[in-house]
C-alpha cells in the first residue's frame, strides 16, 4: 500500500502521537493473518476505493505511547465479533465500513494509524427505540432484534396509559395550532387529539374485564381536566419566537447509523430544541440518583440529539418532556440519569458522549445483523452464557442499565432466556440444541431471507442520505427530484416538474418529501403517502400540514415499513410454540414429537384425503358443487388438520369463506365464553381489501351475525360503512361520543363497558395477517383459522395464522388461495441454498424462496388435501375456457348459463381478440436498459383506440380496464387515452396486474409491451401467473395487444423460468387459435382497429 | 467400525497413557503411516484427551496449544473483572494444556498478578495496611522467556497498585473507591445484596465531605435498617424494599453525589484497582 495515501488522509489533522477526531468513513478489510488476540490489523481504503494503508485497532483503545488504556472499551471486542461473523458468513476477507470518530497516528516516521473509536457499519440503520432495548439489556437486544422473539403481553395497557397518550396527542395538535397562528383552535385540536388516542387504544382497552372498568372514573377524566393547563402552556411556549415546530419527524444520521422519529423539534431564533415526549414511567426508565425520580427516554433522546447535531452542525438543546400523571416535567439531556451515569457531556461531545452513543449502537448492530451467532446452533446456545451484558462484546457498564428488564423482556416471558431474573425457574438451558434439525433448518432458512430483506431496508435510508438523487432516480427509480410544490390543501400537496416522472413509485407508497438542499434523514423531511401519480405530477398526503419552504423538493420511497418485523416475529413464534407444544424438556426433541400441524407444515406428515362433514350441509348462500364440496371438507376438519382450497378467478372464494365462517360460528354458538376457551373463527387475509370483502359478504348473507363480527384494526379510507361499523370503536359510537363532548365521563365508561362485552361475545374476527398480533386478538385463541389470499402471502406471513390456535396447534387451518395467480411480493436479496434437512421431500424445490407461498408448497406436497373450486361466476364461456385450459388443466367452467352466455360488448363480436404486432413497423418496445423502463408507444396507442371504441359504443368507462406489466407503459396508455378522448381521462382504470388482482371489468385490454427480436420477455412476463390474472379480470371481452413471437418463441437468453412461462403462453396461443376456429375469438392485425 | 467399538478403542488408548504416566513415564502416542484411518483418528482423539503429544515420524505435535492460549486469554479477561477464582481455573487449564515455555511463564506471571490484585482488593482498611510488591517484583524478574518490556510493565503495575493501596488509607476518596470496587464485584456476581455493606462503608468514608441529597440519605437509612434487621439487631423495615434494587440505587446515588460534591466519580476511580494489560506494539516506524 502506498504510505502516501494515509498521509494525504491525515494531513492537517494534528501532530503525531495525539489523538484526533476525524469523523470520516473508511472501508476496512481484516488482515487476519497479522491480527492477534489484542490487535486487529486492517487494510483501509477511502470510500472511493483509494487505498489508504494499514490501520490497527487494539484492545482498550491502546496505542503506542498512550498515557493509559481505556478500561472496558467495547470497540475492539465488538469489531472482532463483527469481523468473525462476516468471515463465518463467507465474506472473504471480512470487510466493512467504519465511521472513524477518534484515531491517532502513533508512528514516529511513516504513519502508524490506530483507530480508537468508530461506528461499525453506519449504513445499517438502528432505530432509537432499539437502542433503548440494548441499553437496558444487550441480550434482550439480541433476542428482539435478531431472533425476533415476540412479546406476549400478559395484560393489556391500562387506562392510565391511554390517558397519558391522549394528553400527549392533544398537546401535539394544540401546539401545532398555536404555531400555525390558530391559537383559538388550540382547544379544539387538543380534544381531537384525545379522540385520536382513544380510538387508537380502544381495541386494547376493551380487553379488560368489564368489572374493572367501573373504577376508572378519575383516570377517564384526566385529559379533559388538564385541557386548560395544556392550552395555556402551549400558548406561552409556542406563541412567540418559535419559527417552526416540527412533529414526529423522521431523522437519520448516516455517519452514525442511527435513526428514528423525533417527537418534536422546535426551530427558533435561539436555536434548535429537540423534545422527546414520554407519558409514563415504564420499563425504559432510569433512576435519577440525586432526586430518586424515574426518568424514561434517555437513550432515545440521546440518539435524536446526535442525529440533529450532525445535521445542524452544532448540538441542539435536547429535553425529555415527561407527563408525570399530574405534571409536565422537563429534564434536559445533560441531566438525564443515563447521561450522568455515563459521565457524558452532550453539549461538548466529549469521549464519554461518543462512547455512550457508539457502544449501544455498535452492540445493537452486531446483534441485529446476526454477526454474533449467525445460525450456528452452538453459538446461539452459547451467547446467553456471556451474561445479559454480552461480556464478549466488551463494554463499559456505565453505558448500560444496571439491571435488565426481565419481567418485560419477550425472551424472559417465553422462557427461553437463561439469564431470566424475573423468574429463574423459567430459564431454559440449551434450548437451541434441542430443536429438531428440520424445524431449526426451516426457521433458519426463512429467517435468513427475511433478515436479508430487512438489511436492504435498514440500508435504504443510508442510500437516500448519501447517494446523489439523480443517480438514485436513474438506478432505482424510487426517487424523484427537482419537483416544485404547490400549496398544501387539507394535508395534500401537488408536486410537479417539466420532466416526465419515470418511476417505480406508485400510489399508496409511503414516501419522504424533502426540501432542497437537504437529503432524506434531515429533520426537514416530511413523511407522506402518494395518492396520485401522473406523467408530470404527483399528489402526496402529508403527515404535516406544511412543507418547509424551498424552491425544489425531492420525493423518495420511505421504506417497506414493518412487514418484515412481524413476519420474523411470526416465524419465531411458530418455532417457540412448536417446541413448547412438544411436551418434552431437557433433551433433543424428535420431529415425531411435534404437534401434527407442525409436522404437516414441515412436510413430513402422511395426510389422508379430507373427510367431509357427516351431516347434510344447509348453506344460506347459493354455492356451486365444488364450493359445497369444499364447505363439507372444511366442516369435517378435526383439530390439528389443515385443508387447502384453491380458488381460480371468479370461483367465489369469499362466498365460501363467509359460509364456512357462518356455519363454524353457529356450531360453537352455545359454547361457554370466557378465557381460556377458544373463540370460533378467525379469518386473516393478505390485504385489507380482501378482509373487508369477507366482512361484507358475511353481513349481507347473514345479517344476524352482525353483533358477533369484529373487524380487527382501525377504520381506514375506502372501507365500506357496513364494514367500518364492525370495528370495535365504531360499534360503540366512540368517535361520535368524543366529538359531541357531552357527559364524557359516563359515556366513555359506558363505551368501554359495551366494547368489552362486545369483544367478549364476538365469535368471528376478521383482519389481515399483519393483525394476528393486534390488541383485539392478543391472548385469544381460535378453534378455526381461515387464511384468504394464501397464495399471495409469504410462508412466514401465513404462519401468523397459527399464532392464534390453541396450545399445541389444536385447531383447524384452512388456506384459501390460488398459486396460479400472483405470488408473494418480496425483495429477494439473495436466497440461501435450501438446506439438506429441507428439500423436495418436504416440498422445497432447489429454486425455492420467499416467493413461494406456503399454499403453493403444500399444494404440491399434499395434492390430496387440495380442493379446487371449478365453477366460476365471472367470465363468459370462451374466456373461461381459455383461462381454464391454459392455466387450470381444463377444470374451469362457468357456474351458470347467465355467466356463460354473456355477450361481448359492442362494437366487438368476439370475446377474445388478439391484435398481433409482429412485423409491424414501429411496434417494437422501447427501453432505457432496465426492465422497469420498458414501454411500447405503439401498443399504448392501440390500447387507447380500443378503449375509446368501447366507450363510444356505450360501454361505461368504469367497466373497462387496461393492464400492462409496466408502470411506464401504463403512463403512456393514460396519456394516449387523454390525447384521444380527454373526457375519458381518469375514468378508465389503467394499471399493472398486481394492482388489478381481485377486480373485474366487462372488458380488459392487455398491452403485453415486450416486443423485441431477442424474444426477451422481461422479468414481469417471465411469471406466467401475471397473464392469468390479467386475462381473468375480464367478464365479457379480453383484448390482447402485442407480439405473439416475443411471448411464445424461444430466445437466446431464456432462463428456465422463462422457458416454463413460454410453454404456458404457447398453450394460451393455441387456445386462442382454437377459439378463433370456433368463432369465439379473433386474431387480427392493428389495421383492423 | 461401529461407534461403540471406536470409543472403546479411544478409552483403551487413554488408559494405556494413564498407566504409563502413573509409572513415571512421559508417554506420547505414535501415528504410523500404514495404520487404518479409524485407528489414526482414535489415537489423535486419545492424545488430545490425555494431553500427550502425537508423534508423526520425527515430528512431535502438541494438539492443545491453541486451547491453552484460549484459556489464558479467558483468564486475563476474568482478572480484568476481578473474578479471581475463575482466573485461576483458566490459568490451571492453560498450564495443563500447554508445552510452550513463554506461555507457561505468562501463566505463572498471571498467577502472581492475580494473587497480588486479589490481595489489594481484599486488604481491608481496618487490618492490613499495605501489600508488599517486593516479592512479586522479584518473581517477575525470574521469568526469563518474557520480553523485558513486558516484565517492566507489570513490575510498574504492581508498584502502582501497592501505592494506590497506600493512598487508600490516607485519602477518603480512594478508600471510597476501593469500597465501590468491592460493591462492583458483588454486582458482577449477581449478589447485589452483598454490595450494601461496601457501599455503606464508602458512604461512611466520605460522609463528612458530602452534602448528601435527601434521596441518598434515604437509601443509606434503608440499607442500614435492612442490615440491622438481617443480623437481628433491628426490626423488620417498615418499607418493603428489594435488596438488589436498593443496592443499585445506593450505588448510583453515592456515585452522583461524590461527583457533584467532590468532582470524582467513584465508579471510574475504582477501576484503578484493576490490572492494566500489557500491549505489544510493533512497527511504529
Amino acid at each position: 500500500m502506498a504510505p502516501a495515501s494515509w498521509e494525504a488522509f491525515w494531513a492537517g489533522r494534528g501532530p503525531k502521537g495525539r489523538p484526533v477526531y476525524p469523523d470520516r468513513p473508511v472501508l476496512a478489510a481484516w488482515v487476519e493473518a497479522e491480527s492477534g488476540p489484542s490487535k486487529i490489523v486492517l487494510d483501509a481504503a477511502d470510500t472511493d476505493g483509494t487505498p489508504l494503508g494499514r490501520a490497527c485497532v487494539f484492545d482498550q483503545e491502546w496505542y503506542p505511547g498512550c498515557p493509559g488504556p481505556v478500561r472496558f472499551s467495547h470497540y475492539f471486542r465488538t469489531l472482532q465479533r463483527a469481523l468473525r461473523g462476516l468471515k463465518a458468513l463467507g465474506v472473504e476477507p471480512p470487510r466493512l465500513r467504519l465511521q472513524v470518530l477518534k484515531a491517532v497516528d502513533a508512528g514516529r516516521g511513516r504513519p502508524y494509524i490506530v483507530l480508537l473509536k468508530f461506528v461499525i457499519s453506519p449504513e445499517y440503520a438502528v432505530w432509537a427505540t432499539h437502542l433503548e432495548w440494548v441499553y437496558r439489556c444487550p441480550l434482550q437486544g439480541f433476542y428482539r432484534l435478531f431472533v425476533g422473539v415476540p412479546r406476549a403481553p400478559t395484560a393489556p395497557p391500562g387506562l392510565q396509559y391511554t390517558a397519558g397518550n391522549a394528553i400527549h396527542t392533544g398537546y401535539r395538535r394544540a401546539a401545532r395550532a398555536v404555531v400555525d397562528g390558530r391559537p383559538d383552535e388550540a382547544l379544539t385540536e387538543y380534544l381531537l387529539g384525545i379522540a385520536e388516542a382513544w380510538l387508537a387504544d380502544f381495541p386494547a382497552l376493551v380487553r379488560h374485564d368489564p368489572g374493572q372498568i367501573q373504577g376508572w372514573v378519575r383516570t377517564i377524566r384526566m385529559p379533559w381536566e388538564h385541557a386548560d393547563r395544556i392550552i395555556t402552556g402551549c400558548r406561552a411556549r409556542f406563541g412567540a419566537g418559535a419559527a417552526a415546530v416540527l412533529h414526529e419527524r423522521p431523522v437519520f444520521a448516516p455517519t452514525r447509523g442511527l435513526g428514528g422519529r423525533v417527537d418534536r423539534i422546535i426551530v427558533s431564533d435561539n436555536g434548535i430544541q429537540v423534545v422527546e415526549v414520554k407519558t409514563s414511567a415504564g420499563p425504559g426508565t432510569s433512576l435519577d440518583p440525586l432526586t430518586g425520580r424515574q426518568v424514561p427516554g434517555g437513550v432515545q433522546a440521546l440518539a435524536y440529539h446526535e442525529a440533529v447535531r450532525l445535521h445542524n452542525g452544532s448540538p441542539p438543546e435536547t429535553v425529555i418532556e415527561l407527563f408525570d400523571g399530574l405534571q409536565d416535567v422537563l429534564v434536559s439531556l445533560p441531566d438525564h440519569p443515563v447521561v450522568r451515569k455515563a459521565g457524558a457531556r452532550p453539549r461538548q461531545v466529549d469521549d464519554r458522549y461518543l462512547d455512550l452513543v457508539a457502544q449501544n449502537r455498535n452492540q445493537a448492530f452486531v446483534a441485529a445483523a446476526g454477526l454474533l451467532t449467525g445460525y450456528d446452533r452452538q453459538l446461539l446456545n452459547q451467547l446467553p452464557k456471556e451474561g445479559h451484558r454480552l461480556r464478549g462484546t466488551g463494554g463499559d457498564f456505565a453505558f448500560q442499565a444496571d439491571s435488565p428488564p426481565c419481567s418485560w423482556c419477550p425472551a424472559g416471558q417465553r422462557g427461553i432466556c437463561e439469564q431470566n431474573r424475573a423468574d429463574p425457574t423459567r430459564r431454559a438451558y440449551d434450548f437451541w440444541l434441542y430443536i429438531p434439525p428440520a424445524l431449526f433448518a426451516y426457521w433458519a432458512w426463512f429467517h435468513r431471507q427475511l433478515k436479508a430483506e430487512e438489511r436492504l431496508e435498514r440500508e435504504h435510508l443510508f442510500k437516500l442520505a448519501t447517494v446523489d438523487p439523480a443517480v438514485l432516480e436513474a438506478q432505482d427509480a424510487t426517487t424523484l427530484g427537482g419537483l416544485r410544490a404547490g400549496p398544501v390543501v387539507d394535508g395534500r400537496v401537488r408536486l410537479e416538474r417539466a420532466e416526465r416522472l419515470e418511476t417505480r413509485l406508485r400510489e399508496d407508497d409511503p414516501v419522504l418529501v424533502t426540501p432542497a438542499p437537504y437529503r432524506p434523514g434531515h429533520f426537514t423531511s416530511v413523511r407522506g403517502v402518494i395518492r396520485r401519480l401522473e406523467t408530470f405530477h404527483l399528489e402526496v398526503d402529508l403527515e404535516e400540514p406544511h412543507l418547509p419552504p424551498a424552491s425544489e423538493y425531492r420525493v423518495d420511497r420511505a421504506g417497506l415499513g414493518e412487514r418484515v418485523d412481524w413476519e420474523v416475529e411470526g416465524l419465531t413464534d411458530f418455532l417457540l410454540n412448536a417446541m413448547a407444544a412438544a411436551g418434552v424438556r431437557g433433551r433433543r426433541v424428535r420431529e415425531s414429537e411435534l404437534p401434527p400441524l407442525v409436522r404437516t407444515i414441515l412436510g413430513r406428515e402422511h395426510l389422508p384425503n379430507p373427510t367431509p362433514a357427516p351431516y347434510p350441509l344447509t348453506p344460506i348462500l347459493d354455492l356451486s358443487p365444488s364450493q359445497l364440496e369444499a364447505l363439507g371438507c372444511i366442516l369435517g376438519l378435526r383439530p390439528g388438520e389443515l385443508l387447502l382450497v384453491q380458488g381460480p378467478p371468479g370461483t367465489g372464494k369469499t362466498a365460501l369463506i363467509a359460509e364456512a365462517a357462518r356455519q363454524l360460528f353457529f356450531r360453537h354458538l352455545w359454547d361457554p365464553i370466557g378465557a381460556p376457551d377458544p373463540r370460533p373463527v378467525l379469518i386473516l387475509a393478505n390485504t385489507h381489501r380482501a378482509a373487508n370483502e369477507v366482512v361484507l359478504k358475511l353481513l349481507r348473507s347473514c345479517p344476524e351475525l352482525e353483533p358477533f363480527i369484529v373487524r380487527v384494526g382501525q377504520v381506514m379510507g375506502g372501507m365500506e360503512p357496513e364494514v367500518a361499523a364492525c370495528v370495535l370503536s365504531e360499534r360503540v359510537n366512540l368517535r361520535k361520543i368524543i366529538r359531541d363532548g357531552l357527559d364524557l365521563e359516563s359515556r366513555l365508561k359506558d363505551c368501554l363497558f359495551r366494547g368489552a362485552v362486545t369483544h367478549r361475545h364476538a365469535g368471528i374476527f376478521v383482519g389481515t395477517l399483519a393483525a394476528a398480533a393486534a390488541p383485539e386478538l392478543q391472548g385469544l385463541v381460535f378453534r378455526h383459522v381461515i387464511v384468504d389470499e394464501a397464495g399471495q402471502a409469504t410462508e412466514p406471513a401465513t404462519l401468523q395464522a397459527l399464532r392464534r390456535l390453541p396450545s399445541g396447534f389444536d385447531g383447524t387451518v384452512v388456506l384459501v388461495g390460488d398459486h396460479c395467480q400472483l405470488p408473494p411480493v418480496v425483495q429477494v436479496a439473495g436466497v440461501p441454498p435450501v438446506p439438506p434437512e429441507l428439500g423436495a421431500h418436504r416440498g422445497f424445490r432447489p429454486d425455492h424462496s420467499l416467493k413461494v407461498s406456503l399454499f403453493e408448497r403444500l399444494a404440491d406436497l399434499y395434492p390430496q388435501r387440495l380442493i379446487r373450486l371449478t365453477e366460476q361466476y365471472r367470465m363468459a364461456r370462451p374466456i373461461s375456457d381459455l383461462v381454464g385450459e391454459t392455466f387450470y388443466g381444463g377444470t374451469l367452467r362457468p357456474a351458470t348459463a347467465a355467466v356463460a352466455d354473456q355477450l361481448p360488448p359492442a362494437p366487438f363480436d368476439r370475446h377474445v381478440i388478439w391484435v398481433l404486432t409482429d412485423g409491424v413497423p414501429g411496434a417494437a418496445e422501447q427501453t432505457a436498459g432496465s426492465d422497469e423502463t420498458r414501454s411500447n408507444p405503439y401498443e399504448a396507442d392501440l390500447a387507447a383506440r380500443v378503449v375509446v371504441r368501447l366507450a363510444r359504443a356505450g360501454l361505461p368507462p368504469g367497466q373497462v380496464g387496461v393492464i400492462s406489466p409496466y408502470r411506464r407503459q401504463n403512463t403512456r396508455i393514460r396519456q394516449a387515452i387523454a390525447d384521444l378522448a380527454p373526457d375519458l381521462a381518469d375514468r378508465v382504470r389503467v394499471d399493472t396486474v398486481d394492482r388489478f388482482q381481485g377486480g373485474e371489468r366487462d372488458a380488459i385490454v392487455i398491452s403485453l409491451t415486450a416486443s423485441n427480436p431477442d424474444r426477451n420477455l422481461g422479468e414481469l412476463l417471465a411469471d406466467w401467473r401475471r397473464l392469468n390474472v390479467a386475462i381473468s379480470r375480464a367478464r365479457r371481452l379480453v383484448v390482447i395487444i402485442g407480439s405473439r413471437k416475443t411471448l411464445t418463441e424461444p430466445g437466446p437468453a431464456d432462463t428456465p423460468e422463462v422457458r416454463a412461462a413460454k410453454s404456458y403462453y404457447r398453450r394460451l396461443w393455441a387456445g386462442v387459435q382454437r377459439l378463433a376456429r370456433a368463432g369465439s375469438a379473433r386474431v387480427t392485425g392493428p389495421e383492423d382497429l | 467400525m461401529a461407534a461403540d467399538e471406536f470409543w472403546s478403542r479411544v478409552e483403551a488408548l487413554r488408559q494405556e497413557v494413564a498407566r504409563r504416566r502413573f509409572a513415571g513415564e512421559s508417554p506420547e502416542i505414535q501415528l504410523r503411516a500404514n495404520e487404518p484411518l479409524v485407528e489414526a483418528v482414535a489415537r489423535a482423539i486419545a492424545a488430545e484427551r490425555t494431553r500427550v503429544p502425537i508423534r508423526l515420524d520425527t515430528v512431535e505435535l502438541w494438539l492443545t496449544e491453541d486451547l491453552a492460549r484460549d484459556y489464558f486469554y479467558r483468564a486475563q479477561t476474568a482478572l480484568q473483572f476481578w473474578n479471581f477464582y475463575l482466573a485461576h481455573r483458566y490459568l490451571d487449564e492453560a498450564a495443563a494444556l500447554s508445552r510452550d515455555d513463554p506461555l507457561h511463564q505468562r501463566v505463572s506471571l498471571f498467577r502472581l498478578l492475580t494473587n497480588f490484585v486479589r490481595a489489594v482488593v481484599t486488604a481491608d482498611p481496618g487490618r492490613s495496611k499495605t501489600v508488599d510488591p517486593g516479592p512479586v517484583v522479584d518473581e517477575i524478574d525470574r521469568l526469563d522467556k518474557l520480553p523485558a518490556s513486558e516484565r517492566d510493565f507489570y513490575k510498574a503495575e504492581v508498584r502502582r497498585l501497592a501505592e494506590l493501596l497506600r493512598r487508600r488509607d490516607q485519602d477518603p476518596k480512594v478508600e471510597a473507591a476501593w469500597h465501590f470496587l468491592r460493591a462492583r464485584s458483588a454486582f458482577v456476581r449477581e449478589e447485589a445484596a452483598g454490595a450494601l455493606i461496601p457501599l455503606l462503608r464508602a458512604y461512611r468514608a466520605l460522609a463528612e465531605h458530602l452534602n448528601p441529597s435527601e434521596f441518598l440519605l434515604k437509601q443509606v437509612e434503608l440499607a442500614r435498617g435492612l442490615i440491622r434487621f438481617w443480623v437481628g439487631d433491628g426490626p423488620q423495615p417498615a418499607e418493603s424494599v428489594a435488596p438488589e434494587s436498593l443496592a443499585y440505587k445506593l450505588h448510583d446515588a453515592l456515585d452522583a453525589q461524590a461527583e457533584r460534591d467532590l468532582g470524582v466519580r467513584l465508579s471510574v476511580l475504582s477501576g484503578q484497582f484493576g490490572l492494566t494489560l500489557y500491549m505489544e506494539g510493533d512497527g511504529t516506524g
